[in-house]
């Protein structure tokens, strides 16, 4: 309660001191009064100069047994002149106990009535010069505390806790007001930073247009007008007469380049892959990508990497090595498909060691480069990615087998199955199924068993394609167990394929209503393809 | 006696909105910092994303796009050929017919060369009455699935979708989007990525296509639209979505993915049990209950957002549409976040029950109402004379000012990562819509939340009638220009 | 001079193709689109179309449709990093497309397949 009142006082503000100034007014008048009334009470004696004259007006009544005279002035009796204060208000009550009629004391300064002020200031003076002096007896307990509650009652309620509360006030004030415009200046802040980033984003956007049409003349050139055996017997100085000499020095102006030139070698092949190649050692843009694995920034380090591994800067290998494993997921996922892909090692020893795992996207770029590597260069022992300790590392090796066309590894593959998780197995089974591998028949028939509903419609999909007369005893046997309906229109479907009326007699003679929906979409020409 | 409870009462509001306040300040001051550093990882990250082999690779998940469809037949044949020629490779199409009364049905089966087949499949999800399933005969439509059935709503037409659906990812999109060739490529990037974590599903972004130039199916050049109400959502549209999500997705704390464009788990949606068709919030209560799945079984998972623009729409540009739109996100939220009250405040559902949830109480679904009772709070207190009055009126100056620098920033937001709205006139019509937005449009939005609630609490439910235009007003206009140009 | 019309959206390869092309002395004309390029074949005549199968707004077949309509007898020569066996390489042959490059190609060979299409 305390703080809202503070809170509320300073909020008033300027009202409340013109509002102070009008009650400070009114509250000095009564004050006064009572000031003088107090002090006249303090002394029983008279004071020299000083005497009171009661008035009271009543129009209608005889006072005179107060001893009051009729005045000059119409409607109003006065009392002799009393020389000491307490005649004065005694008969001031009694007149009021009496009559019920409240007087009015005068006071008169050497015979002249005067106003308040002068009176306080007369007593003031008094008192000052020691001319006038409390009585001592006077001073008691109870008439002060009586005092106390007339007092009370006429002066208005101000704030106890004075200067304390204005102080607190101000610093509960000055913390929410200096809140008010942090808040404005930080999204101040914000704003201009973001403009400032959009200005520099613009400019730094037209400048790498303007390099890409500075750098593309000069390549072309290069590529068209030029033999290999010409541009391989240039030296430096004369690869740098063809650009315009102050650009190169610019870091922008060579990543621009780098850029051009790997777009370049991306969608050409041959000759012409090899005069870029020239053209991105000869003017040093080789160092600079090496220079960008220092970086500590991630995507700077990445974009040497991925340099380094299109323009096959074989010295970097070592470098890169070390990125391999690092947490961060591009720096890492790049680093390991540069070092596939330049560092000639047909047992994908970087990849065997992965600790983190390989997400599809890795995969779906490993798998390119390694297809690359089988393809032109040397074959790849991909058994060994199938001792890595990372499953998914393994999981990738089993798919490799089938992306590349490895039959002769799945003999291996079969030796394993038994011991392989079911990530494992799941790609085991279509590698299976990929080369219609009978051998692994046993195998699939024994794990039909599975409580893997993914194993158990892998191997039905695997069975669909090399299933032999045992596989369809086994699967109408599962059939007339309880199976959900995904499993029986799996397993139906298989059976389509290698006994189809085997299946119709079965279907005919079946009671339930799913099989007959499932046969009736199996026979259906519309859906032959789904 | 009175007085002074009157007195307490009126200062613990000053104080409630003054916390208020100052909440929300400081939400979006964290937002924009947490925004911008998302985008500009965001920004890097997409510079090595390489696309080349997404489409042709083996490891590439397969994508079921399903798309409900509930009297479009203006419109459906061109969207459902726009669908079919996405670059993807492996997906299929699943249109579903929600019980349309126009002839939605009958173009689709004309166009496409469709017949009812006996397809048999398992209803995962309980559904309304399917009526047939329909494919083609020609063999170049064979990407494409019809569900015809009795109308329940689009939750319910999306569960009928994904109980027919084949592959592993689910898009779930509004048939009437424009979907960008390479949209299906970009959203699959998020689940191809993540190595120790489970995607359970991605959000996209949903840009403004209205008065956009649109030639066959596609933006190709854009432009702000003609009325206020359409400017207020492109500017929503930085806001919310761009600046908004991507903060979300920075703290992994993102509770909604739009209806109109999101891509799921397709197994992980089935063992949560599809889509909820009582209420009228389907998309934000299917991942607050992914979320809570996860959280529940203790696994490591995420939730993606791709804030390229990929997906278009056309936003109601009439405040009666608008309106209706809006009373429904009101009390579709309001429905979500009574359903999964569990949720909030308990630590052991980490972000979204300590982060997620008390904000979208707090700020979107109790905005309104606090945000009225302030207003309605003030005008009393400049009534009675209470002077404090001044201090609440230098609070809504803050806010005014506030709201501004965060909505240039949301436009200087999108300069800087995609640029698309290039116009110097649109901008500084952009520019003006901020300035008017709190006076004429926020207070608008305020009601309309406020008749959610107040619908919610009578028990009105449904769509509302949502009127299509069609993209054809873009050519159309241009049409009526060129005279005028020469 | 024989004018040839490049259909591609990657700018860095149309311009090579433009320099390589303009040195045997052809007139050139690039399209980014499958919009701008619809535009192109109805404004230009070109003696050959040089165009890839995936390019924005526009499929490779629409183009080549739209071209075989205006002009049937102009050669066309895809360009394209999809594989040969894709069903929409199949299908352009089927319309009538005289020569398919894949990508990573070689700009020589290229001018040598145009020098011989466009006599």
């Amino acid at each position: 309660m305390n703080e809202l009142c503070k809170r509320h006082l300073f909020k008033l503000g300027p009202l409340f001191f013109f509002l102070i100034f009008l009650l400070g007014n009114l509250h000095a008048e009564d004050s006064l009064t009572l000031q003088v009334e107090s002090k006249l009470f303090e002394v029983s004696r008279e004071i020299p100069g000083l005497s009171f004259v009661l008035e009271v007006e009543e129009k209608e009544n005889d006072l005179s047994i107060f001893s009051l005279t009729k005045s000059a002035q119409k409607g109003f009796w006065i009392s002799d002149t009393l020389l000491d204060f307490r005649s004065a208000t005694h008969l001031r009550d009694t007149v009021f106990s009496s009559s019920g009629i409240k007087g009015e004391i005068s006071f008169l300064i050497f015979g002249k009535k005067s106003e308040k002020e002068a009176i306080h200031e007369f007593l003031d003076n008094l008192s000052r010069n020691e001319l006038l002096m409390a009585d001592v007896s006077s001073k008691s307990n109870g008439f002060e505390e009586g005092e106390l509650h007339s007092l009370a009652s006429k002066v208005n309620f101000s704030p106890f806790y004075g200067l304390k509360t204005k102080i607190l006030v101000d610093t509960k004030m000055v913390l929410l007001v200096s809140t008010f415009i942090l808040f404005l200046v930080a999204s101040v802040i914000l704003v201009t930073i973001m403009y400032v980033v959009k200005k520099r984003k613009k400019k730094r956007d037209s400048l790498t247009m303007k390099f890409k049409e500075l750098s593309f003349e000069p390549i072309s050139n290069l590529l068209f007008e030029h033999s290999l055996q010409e541009l391989q017997s240039f030296d430096r100085t004369k690869f740098e007469s063809f650009f315009p000499v102050d650009h190169l020095k610019d870091n922008l102006f060579k990543d621009v380049m780098i850029l051009e030139i790997i777009s370049l070698n991306k969608n050409m092949k041959g000759e012409f892959k090899t005069k870029l190649k020239t053209i991105y050692r000869k003017l040093g843009l080789d160092a600079h990508s090496i220079q960008k694995l220092s970086s500590k920034k991630w995507d700077v380090i990445t974009s040497g990497i991925v340099e380094i591994n299109e323009m096959d800067v074989v010295e970097a290998v070592e470098k890169v090595k070390k990125f391999a494993k690092s947490e961060n997921f591009y720096v890492r996922s790049n680093a390991v498909a540069t070092l596939l892909n330049i560092s000639n090692d047909p047992e994908l020893k970087v990849l065997v060691d992965q600790d983190f795992p390989l997400s599809r996207w890795q995969q779906m770029v490993y798998f390119r480069i390694i297809k690359f590597i089988n393809n032109s260069q040397e074959k790849v022992k991909v058994d060994l990615l199938f001792e890595s300790k990372n499953e998914s590392v393994r999981v990738f090796g089993y798919k490799l087998v089938r992306y590349l066309g490895l039959f002769e590894m799945l003999e291996i593959l079969v030796n394993k199955y038994k011991n392989a998780s079911i990530p494992e197995k799941l790609e085991m089974i279509k590698c299976f199924d990929a080369f219609s591998y009978q051998d692994s028949l046993n195998l699939l028939h024994r794990d039909l068993a599975t409580a893997d509903k993914g194993l158990f419609l892998g191997i039905v999909a695997v069975l669909k394609n090399i299933g032999n007369p045992i596989s369809e005893v086994i699967m109408l046997e599962k059939l007339k167990s309880d199976l959900d309906f995904e499993s029986k229109k799996a397993v139906m479907q298989a059976l389509h394929i290698l006994n189809p009326d085997l299946l119709e007699e079965w279907s005919c003679n079946a009671k339930d209503i799913e099989v007959q929906q499932i046969f009736n979409h199996l026979i259906d020409p519309v859906l032959s393809h789904v | 006696m009175y007085n002074l409870l009157l007195d307490i009462l009126v200062e613990i509001f000053g104080i409630l909105f003054l916390v208020y306040s100052f909440s929300v300040i400081s939400f979006y001051l964290i937002m924009t910092v947490l925004s911008a550093l998302e985008m500009r990882d965001h920004l890097k990250k997409n510079k090595f994303a390489d696309y080349r082999d997404v489409i042709t690779s083996p490891v590439t998940p397969g994508i079921s796009v399903i798309a409900p469809a509930y009297n479009e037949g203006q419109n459906i044949v061109q969207n459902a050929k726009s669908l079919l020629t996405l670059h993807y490779g492996k997906f299929e199409v699943i249109i579903v017919n929600d019980g349309s009364k126009d002839d939605t049905l009958e173009k689709m089966v004309e166009s496409f060369s469709l017949v009812k087949t006996d397809y048999a499949y398992y209803k995962h999800v309980e559904t309304g009455k399917i009526r047939g399933v329909y494919k083609s005969t020609n063999p170049s439509f064979a990407k494409l699935t019809l569900v015809d059935k009795e109308n329940g709503g689009k939750a319910d037409a999306l569960n009928a979708g994904i109980n027919l659906a084949a592959n592993e990812i689910l898009a779930c999109i509004d048939v009437d989007c424009i979907l960008s060739s390479d949209s299906l490529t970009r959203m699959v990037r998020p689940f191809m990525e993540e190595t120790n974590r489970k995607v359970i599903a991605v959000g996209g972004v949903i840009g403004v296509a209205n008065n956009c130039q649109v030639k066959d199916g596609t933006v190709t050049e854009y432009r702000v639209p003609d009325t206020l109400l359409g400017r207020f959502q492109v500017i929503e549209y930085f806001r919310a979505f761009l600046m908004g999500r991507m903060a979300w997705t920075r703290i992994n704390g993102l509770m909604l993915i739009s209806g109109a464009f999101g891509f799921f788990n397709k197994e992980l949606v089935l063992k949560v049990g599809g889509y909820f068709p009582k209420t009228v919030g389907e998309d934000m209560e299917l991942v607050v209950r992914m979320r809570r799945y996860m959280e529940e079984t203790g696994q490591k998972y995420k939730v993606g957002f791709v804030p390229d623009p990929l997906c278009w729409t056309e936003v109601p540009e009439s405040e009666n549409i608008l309106s209706k739109q809006r009373n429904r996100w009101m009390r579709g939220t309001i429905e979500t976040l009574q359903l999964h009250q569990k949720v909030k405040l308990n630590p052991k559902y980490g972000v979204l029950g300590m982060v997620s949830y008390p904000y979208w109480s707090v700020f979107e679904k109790g905005g309104p109402v606090i945000e009225m009772t302030g207003f309605l709070y003030t005008l009393l207190m400049i009534f009675t004379g209470d002077i404090s009055a001044l201090y609440f009126v230098g609070l809504f100056c803050l806010m005014y000012v506030f709201s501004v620098m965060i909505s240039a920033f949301s436009i200087l937001f999108e300069g800087v990562a995609y640029n698309n709205y290039k116009d110097r006139s649109d901008l500084n019509k952009l520019m003006k819509t901020v300035l008017l937005e709190p006076f004429l449009i926020h207070p608008k939005i305020v009601l309309w939340g406020l008749k959610g609630h107040w619908h919610f609490i009578k028990g009105k439910g449904g769509w509302g009638e949502m009127i299509r235009t069609g993209f054809k007003k873009a050519e159309d206009k241009k049409k009526i220009d060129i005279p005028i140009q020469l | 001079m024989k004018n040839i019309l490049i259909i591609e959206d990657d700018r860095l390869i149309s311009s090579l193709l433009n320099f390589r092309l303009k040195k045997d002395g052809y007139n050139v004309t690039t399209a980014e689109d499958g919009l701008s390029g619809m535009d192109a074949i109805d404004a230009s005549e070109p003696d050959l179309i040089i165009t890839d199968v995936m390019i924005p707004f526009k499929t490779g077949i629409e183009i080549i449709n739209h071209a075989k309509k205006v002009y049937p007898k102009v050669p066309i020569i895809v360009l394209s990093s999809l594989g040969e066996e894709e069903a929409i390489v199949m299908e352009a042959f089927n319309l009538g497309v005289s020569d398919f490059i894949p990508k990573p190609f070689n700009p020589n060979e290229l001018a040598v397949r145009v020098r011989r299409l466009i006599q």
